[in-house]
């Protein structure tokens, strides 16, 4: 069977059949993107490989679970990938038990000048528009989404670090996700 | 949990910046809302596209064999019992809507309201319902699992040659303790354990120490009562090994010991 020409929900249907090369296709298709990001929030090639791997053993062990109206393939493991990441983040500061050098630094570093030379263009494109998308919300929904996604805080860890009351918080959240949803709507699967 | 607070924690559901107890609440709901179960598809679709920021990166040449590997040897999770559809409260206003045409306004509204909260009642019945059902299913199953269990044990322990070893909380610090029973020729065996407390999305896994490293041995299955169970088949003979331990990990096992071991024996060299 041509696994190439497969569409990734139908690859993730022969993986709950358990369909190990379309496991593997799955795997060549999206792990340089669950790397990446891994890699760009950690800041770690071991952890990164550990989450990576992690990952891509959860799309075997939960495939069955796998509900695609939920948000799609990709929305699954970029959203697995993440959680992942994040809870690599926690232990790591927990460890350190320094939230505060962290708070130092209150912004990603979303400079992709220092992007691997294999980025593709339309790689680097996509993540230009998504780094403009991101300044284009106003400075303090930025700080929120940026302190939740890329830094993993809780939305009261990030009241507390903001001096902010949590409903300040939760509404900064929904109305930078919705402009985002807008301003990335031709990244995201179709519904 | 309602729509209204369901939907005040989604943004940061989605962000991944919610606090474990809500983040199982707002599953929980999701799973069974047709009003909130796109709102939620639609912010992970918008957060997941704020992964593209990052340069997508070869990970290490090795790591897909591994996975695949991996996967060869473990048994994939049973899916999780369908939910009710959205149709349930999708359907019932298109079959309610007709007749209300011929109401007055007020007398329509005021259906409509009582429909909505009887449709909502109905809704939250059916989950209470299902809920107990997939209870009483699992209870049934456990106890015949509990039941095969046993007697296979007994007959273990019945089998001529069977060499057993104590498991040992690290410093005696917990009142977990656990019982290795291995066959003659060290290939296989079963592990029992006690006084293993149970936690949430997570296991106990038993690991098989050589030279250093700890190797996959399988993730016991443990009960609310502490007690845990697992047969193994010893991908060498158990003399090979230096030793076993247990540690606690998440549910369906880790590739390595991510915590302490909660117990653990050495293995006598033959």
């Amino acid at each position: 069977m041509s696994y190439g020409a497969l569409s990734e929900e139908q690859l993730i249907a022969l993986v709950q059949q358990g369909d190990r090369d379309a496991l593997g296709e799955l795997y060549d298709r999206r792990s340089k993107a669950v790397f990446g990001f891994a890699l760009h929030l950690l800041r770690d090639m071991a952890k990164a490989e550990e989450v990576t791997q992690e990952v891509f053993l959860n799309v075997w062990l939960k495939a069955r679970t796998f509900d695609p109206s939920r948000g799609g393939f990709n929305t699954w493991v970029m959203t697995m990938a993440h959680h992942k990441a994040i809870d690599q983040m926690r232990r790591i500061q927990r460890q350190r038990t320094a939230l505060e050098e962290a708070a130092q630094d209150s912004l990603v570093h979303l400079d992709t000048s220092s992007d691997s030379p294999l980025m593709g263009a339309q790689k680097a494109q996509e993540a230009e528009t998504v780094r403009k998308a991101l300044e284009t919300l106003p400075a303090e929904q930025r700080t929120v989404i940026t302190l939740a996604y890329y830094q993993g805080l809780s939305q009261s860890e990030i009241a507390t670090r903001l001096k902010q009351p949590l409903g300040t918080v939760k509404t900064r959240m929904r109305l930078a996700i919705q402009k985002l949803r807008v301003a990335l709507a031709p990244f995201q699967e179709p519904t | 949990m309602n729509c209204r607070q369901a939907q005040d924690l989604l943004p940061a559901y989605a962000l991944g910046a919610l606090e474990p107890p809500n983040v199982e609440a707002v599953e929980a709901h999701v799973a069974l809302c047709p009003q909130c179960a796109p709102v939620a598809a639609g912010y992970l679709r918008a957060t997941a596209a704020l992964a593209l920021v990052a340069p997508p990166t070869e990970p290490p040449p090795d790591l897909r064999s591994r996975v695949l590997q991996w996967a060869a040897q473990t048994p994939q999770a049973s899916p999780i019992a369908a939910m009710p559809e959205a149709g349930g409260s999708t359907v019932a206003p298109r079959t309610l809507l007709t007749p209300w045409r011929s109401l007055p306004l007020w007398a329509a509204s005021v259906a409509a309201a009582v429909s909505l909260a009887v449709a909502g009642a109905l809704l939250l019945a059916v989950s209470d319902l299902r809920k107990e059902i997939q209870q009483l299913r699992e209870d049934n199953q456990g106890m015949t699992e509990t039941l095969r269990q046993q007697r296979d044990l007994v007959y273990t322990i019945a089998i001529p040659g069977m060499e057993t070893t104590v498991l040992r909380s690290a410093g005696g610090a917990s009142k977990a303790r656990g019982m290795m029973m291995v066959s003659k020729d060290h290939t296989w065996g079963v592990v029992v354990s006690q006084g293993l407390e149970l936690k949430k999305s997570m296991g106990y896994q038993l690991w098989l120490t050589r030279d250093g490293q700890r190797v996959n041995g399988g993730v016991l299955s443990v009960d609310e009562t502490g007690y845990g169970y697992l047969w193994v088949k010893y991908p060498e003979p158990l003399y090979l090994y230096s030793g076993v331990s247990v540690t606690l990990e998440p549910a369906g096992g880790s590739v390595w010991p991510t915590t302490d071991p909660v117990l653990s024996a050495p293995v006598q060299a033959q």
